[in-house]
C-alpha cells in the first residue's frame, strides 16, 4: 500500500483506467512458480490487477475487460456508433417533424440496445474458469490419469459426456468447457472466440451476443427501410440526394452492417434450436443423427436454456479483494 | 494424512486402475459397455514407501491418491500444513448436464471406485507414504473417518437441490427479470442483486451453518464458488 501511495495521482488514475495485469506480473517476477506466493504485490487490492492471463486488459478498475489486440472490436463498435450518429444529426429531425417522433424513438431505442448488447458481450466475463483449482501434490508433475479424456455417464445420452484436465489452467474442464488460447483462459460452454467483439462467447455472455446479433439486424433493417423511404419520399431522388447526400452514405453503411450479423443470426437461431454451440456444430455437422447430450429435445426448452439461464456469480470475480498467496493467480508452466 | 496407529499393510490385490471410467470411456465406443461414474480427481502412483519399509520403491499394487494439499490457503501458513482436502467431483446424471451438480457418492463408494480385496473393509486404510502424505490402495479417502455415507449424501443433496433452484431457467420470475433486463439495456442486472445470486447466497449460508457443527468434528466444507463450481472441497485436519 505504501508503494501505491508514492505513485503520482495521474499514474494511479491511468493504471485504474487501463490495467495490464500481465505486465505487473512480469515486473514483480511472480506468477512463475518460484514459491513466493505473490506476497511481493504490495499495491494490489483487487484480483484483476494480478489476473492470470497473458492477454487480458482491464478497464475502469476491472469493471470491463478486453484483449491486448482489439482493433476489430473497435471497428465493430464504430459500425454501431457511426450510422446512429449520422442518422441523429442529419435525418432524425426530418422524421420527427414530417412523419412521427415514434419512428426516431424506436430507431434510437433499438440502436442503443444493439450497442449495449455489444458492450456487454465484449467487455464482460464470458464464463472464465479459474486457474489452479485442481492442483495435485506436485503441480509440475501431472499424473498420467489426468492426461486422458474421461467419459462419464449422463441421463441424456448413452455416450455420456467428457471431462478433461486442462494442462494450462490446472483445472478439470467440465463438458463444453474449452481453453481459448487468445483469451488464455478456459471458458465454460465455449461457443467460439469472436474477433469482432474481441472476446469469447461462452456461458455468461451468450445471451448478450445473441441480443447484439438480433438488434444489429433489426436496427440495420430498420435503417435501410427508413433511408429508402426517405430517398423516394418526394419521387425525386436527385433533389433529395442533393439536399441530404448523407442519406446515401447511411444507406450504404446500413447494407454493410447487416451482412455479417444476419448470417451469424441465422446460424445461431438454428444452433439454439438444436441446443448446440458453434464448436459442437463444426465438429459434428457431418455426423448423421448426432446424439446431442446437451439438447433438451425441444426447441423452446433449448432456447430458454441457452438465453435465459440464470447467470449467478462468476466463478472468479475480477473486482473481489485480492488475498495474498491466492493460488488462482499463479502460473505453473510445465 | 498421518496416523500414529500404522495399519498393517495388506497386499491384497485391488482392482486394476485400468478398469476405471477412463478406459470404459474409450472402450464404450466400441463395445457399448455401460459407463460407470468414478471420482476423476483421484489418481494412482506405484513409486511409494510401503508402511513398514524405509525407502521408496516401485510396487505393483498402486497407491490411490484421494486427498490433496489445501491450496485454498497460503502455502506458508500453518493451515496449509495442518489440513488436507478431499474433492467431490461434478456429477452428470439427472440435470447434471445443464446445472452444476455434485457427486452424492462418498469418495470410495462410486460405481467404478477401486475397492480393496476385502469388500467389508469399507474405510480408509493407510498402506503407503507418497510425498510426505499417507494413502491407501482403495478409493476410500480420509473423509470416510469423519462422515458416514448417509450424512455425506444428505449434505451434498441439499447443495444440489439449492443449485438446481438457483439455476432454474424456467421460473416465471427469472423469465420476467430477463425481459426487464433486456429492455433496460442490460443495466438492471448490474444495479440489482439478481435472483440467482440471492439463492446462491442462501446456499453459501447453508454451508456456513453446517460448517459450525462440522468444524467440531474436524472437517469443513469450502464453498463451491472458491473452486469455480467445479468441485466441492472438504477440508479435514491432518491427524497427528
Amino acid at each position: 500500500m505504501e508503494e501505491n501511495d508514492r505513485k503520482p495521482w495521474f499514474i494511479r488514475l491511468v493504471e485504474w483506467l487501463v490495467t495490464f495485469p500481465d505486465e505487473r506480473r512480469s515486473q514483480n517476477g511472480d506468477g512463475d512458480g518460484d514459491g513466493d506466493d505473490g506476497r511481493d504485490y504490495t499495491d494490489v487490492r483487487r484480483n484483476y490487477q494480478v489476473w492470470n492471463s497473458k492477454s487480458q486488459v482491464f478497464v475502469m478498475g476491472g469493471r470491463f475487460r478486453t484483449l491486448k489486440r482489439s482493433l476489430r472490436g473497435w471497428i465493430t463498435f464504430s459500425c454501431c456508433i457511426i450510422p446512429f450518429v449520422l442518422f441523429c444529426i442529419f435525418e432524425a429531425s426530418w422524421w420527427w417533424h414530417k412523419i412521427s417522433p415514434g419512428v426516431v424513438i424506436t430507431f434510437v431505442y433499438s440502436w442503443i440496445l444493439c450497442t449495449a448488447s455489444f458492450i456487454k458481450a465484449s467487455t464482460r466475463d464470458p464464463g472464465f474458469v479459474p486457474h489452479n483449482v485442481h492442483l495435485t501434490e506436485d503441480p509440475y508433475n501431472i499424473p498420467e490419469e489426468y492426461r486422458n479424456v474421461i467419459s462419464l455417464p449422463c441421463s441424456t445420452s448413452k455416450k455420456g459426456v467428457q471431462v478433461r484436465y486442462c494442462l494450462t489452467c490446472r483445472s478439470w474442464r467440465m463438458p463444453r468447457t474449452f481453453h481459448c488460447s487468445k483469451c488464455d483462459q478456459c471458458i465454460s460452454i465455449h461457443d467460439h472466440h469472436c474477433v469482432w467483439i474481441t472476446n469469447c462467447v461462452g456461458e455468461r455472455n451468450y445471451a448478450y451476443f445473441f441480443a447484439f446479433l438480433v438488434f444489429a439486424v433489426f436496427s440495420s433493417t430498420y435503417l435501410i427501410v427508413l433511408e429508402y423511404v426517405r430517398l423516394f419520399y418526394n419521387d425525386d431522388v436527385d433533389t433529395t440526394l442533393s439536399n441530404t447526400p448523407v442519406t446515401l452514405l447511411i444507406l450504404i453503411m446500413a447494407h454493410i452492417t447487416i451482412l455479417y450479423p444476419l448470417l451469424l443470426l441465422i446460424l445461431h437461431v438454428s444452433l439454439i434450436a438444436k441446443g448446440q454451440t458453434t464448436r459442437e456444430y463444426l465438429r459434428t455437422w457431418k455426423i448423421h443423427r448426432y446424439d446431442n447430450p446437451f439438447s433438451m429435445g425441444n426447441i423452446l426448452k433449448n432456447s430458454v436454456y441457452a438465453l435465459c439461464k440464470p447467470r449467478g456469480y462468476s466463478a472468479v470475480s475480477s473486482r473481489a479483494r485480492y488475498e495474498p498467496g491466492d493460488v488462482r493467480f499463479r502460473r505453473f508452466e510445465s | 494424512m498421518t496416523s500414529n496407529t500404522a495399519m498393517i499393510p495388506s497386499f491384497t490385490p485391488s482392482m486394476n486402475p485400468s478398469t476405471k471410467g477412463t478406459d470404459h470411456g474409450v472402450e464404450d465406443g466400441v463395445t457399448g459397455e455401460k459407463l460407470l461414474f468414478f471420482n476423476y480427481h483421484e489418481y494412482s502412483v506405484k513409486n511409494y514407501r510401503l508402511i513398514g519399509e524405509n525407502t521408496e520403491d516401485f510396487h505393483e499394487q498402486a497407491l490411490i491418491i484421494t486427498h490433496f494439499p489445501n491450496f485454498h490457503v497460503p502455502r506458508d501458513s500453518n493451515t496449509f500444513e495442518g489440513t488436507r482436502i478431499v474433492r467431490i467431483s461434478r456429477y452428470f446424471k439427472g440435470v447434471g448436464v445443464f446445472v452444476p451438480q455434485f457427486s452424492p457418492y462418498l469418495p470410495g463408494t462410486e460405481p467404478a471406485a477401486i475397492f480393496g480385496d476385502d469388500d467389508t473393509n469399507a474405510k480408509f486404510i493407510v498402506q503407503g507414504e507418497y510425498m510426505g502424505q499417507f494413502f491407501g490402495t482403495s478409493s476410500y479417502s480420509p473423509l470416510s473417518e469423519y462422515l458416514t455415507e448417509k450424512e455425506f449424501r444428505e449434505i451434498v443433496e441439499e447443495i444440489n437441490v439449492q443449485l438446481r433452484d438457483a439455476y432454474n431457467s424456467w421460473s416465471l420470475i427469472n423469465l420476467l427479470l430477463f425481459v426487464l433486463d433486456l429492455l433496460s439495456f442490460w443495466i438492471m442486472s448490474d444495479l440489482i442483486h439478481s435472483l440467482s445470486k440471492r439463492k446462491l447466497d442462501a446456499l453459501f449460508n447453508f454451508i456456513d451453518t453446517r460448517n459450525k457443527s462440522l468444524e467440531k468434528r474436524g472437517i469443513k466444507i469450502i464453498s463451491p464458488r472458491d473452486s469455480g463450481f467445479l468441485s466441492v472441497c472438504i477440508v479435514s485436519t491432518v491427524k497427528t
